[in-house]
């Protein structure tokens, strides 16, 4: 069963601000990372446009 | 917990509140809370153990493999549209922001005494994600898994309520009027194929515990774009989701039995839940704000916007389209904030992994 409420554990608390540093800096690297991916797959998938009149020939 | 599970029935039949989770659950509080409930493993005289259904139930599907919250996500994958966010990859960092919920409840939770085990399953109701609440907090081996299942579900109905008071409570009136264009950039085949694999992969090399939740997830929504399944997707968003969803509602039912849910930690959860909606609107909405102080000033953001990066979809969408309305009949945000909430739930699950990667090194 549960441990005493409001009995605050200090090294846990740290832990816990360690933890929501890491986890938001964890989590908005993951998410640009995403966010570049698909910067680069929007363009690489890009349809090409028409050439030229020349090249089009 | 006979009135418990009453209120819960009545509140998911009478008032709408996400009644596929909360009735199932409501229901089986009543069960497991019978005398002698058949549906818990009982030791009958002469016979010795006789199983339970609800208890076989949680031990196989949810306790032995997390199997019944995982392959929930295979449904929920199949069921989610990427393209607003495809077009838009800007709004993926609000999916981010508004996690921070998430961190802030583990924080408040420690502070109430809970350890960081029980206080990190608790902060995961801030995912606005039921299947990731209950992955994380029976990975913990939390014993408050219950409770949070029932505050994660209950404040997701919760969340036309919550949502327009905190986003008022953080910007004004001239910044929920601002206006953003939409012009959709087309989005390839290739690239709606492709971004569920590259996902689960980056997920995967940075935060490994994710790949279960993010790679079912994915799974379900490349069965959706690849147009080959047509099928399969069709059965995973419906049969599939509708059938796990009948039983998870009931199985969580096994871990609210009176001895573990009537408890003054239950009424905490049940507030630092709540907590944890709050601080993930208020978190999204002020990352908009921060962001609008590099943007040029016809670029700007409506913030209202970063409220929709929670994953609890679509009815956040709704939300901030429905008050940008109501401020501007003229303004138009559902797309933006349909791309921030689905950005929201790939956030969610992300959220879950680096919790379970990052809370065991620490306990």
């Amino acid at each position: 069963m549960p441990q005493l409420l409001w009995t605050i554990h200090m090294a846990d608390f740290w832990n816990s601000l360690k933890l929501m540093g890491l986890g938001m800096l964890g989590i908005l690297v993951v998410m640009a990372l995403i966010m570049a991916i698909i910067a680069v797959l929007n363009k690489a998938t890009k349809p090409k446009k028409e050439e030229d009149g020349s090249a089009s020939k | 917990m006979y009135v418990i599970g009453a209120l819960l029935i009545y509140l998911a039949l009478a008032k709408n509140f996400e009644p596929a989770l909360l009735m199932p659950m409501g229901f089986g509080a009543i069960l497991v809370n019978l005398p002698l409930s058949g549906v818990l493993d009982q030791t009958m005289e002469g016979v010795g153990e006789v199983k339970g259904i609800v208890q076989w139930l949680y031990e196989v599907g949810i306790e032995a493999s997390e199997a019944l919250p995982l392959l929930l996500f295979v449904g929920i994958g199949a069921m989610i549209d990427f393209g607003p966010l495809l077009s838009n990859p800007k709004v993926m960092l609000f999916g981010g922001a508004a996690q921070f919920g998430i961190f802030f409840t583990v924080m408040l939770a420690v502070v109430f005494g809970f350890d960081l085990r029980d206080a990190a399953s608790i902060g995961i109701i801030g995912a606005a994600d039921g299947p990731t609440s209950i992955l994380v907090a029976n990975i913990f081996k939390s014993n408050y898994l219950g409770a949070i299942a029932v505050a994660a579900y209950s404040y997701m109905a919760l969340v036309p309520i919550i949502q327009p008071f905190c986003i008022k409570l953080v910007t004004t009136k001239k910044e929920r009027r601002i206006r953003m264009p939409y012009n959709p950039k087309s989005v390839s085949r290739t690239t709606r194929i492709l971004f569920p694999i590259l996902v689960t992969v980056v997920a995967g090399l940075i935060a490994p515990a994710s790949v279960g939740l993010v790679g079912l997830l994915m799974f379900g929504n490349l069965l959706r774009e690849c147009l080959r399944l047509d099928s399969l997707a069709q059965t995973a968003q419906s049969v599939l989701a509708n059938l796990i969803t009948i039983f998870l509602g009931i199985t969580i039912a096994f871990k609210m039995t009176a001895e573990n849910f009537v408890t003054v930690e239950t009424l905490i959860i049940l507030v630092l839940g709540l907590v944890a909606f709050m601080i993930d609107t208020i978190g999204g909405v002020l990352f908009a704000k921060l962001m609008n102080l590099f943007l040029k000033k016809d670029k700007k953001i409506n913030p209202m916007i970063g409220a929709a990066g929670i994953s609890a979809f679509p009815m956040s969408a709704r939300v901030v389209q429905k008050l940008a309305l109501k401020e501007d009949n003229q303004n138009h945000l559902l797309m933006h904030a349909v791309g921030a909430n689905v950005s929201g739930q790939i956030g969610s699950v992300i959220a879950g992994g680096i919790i379970l990667a990052l809370v065991p090194g620490m306990l």
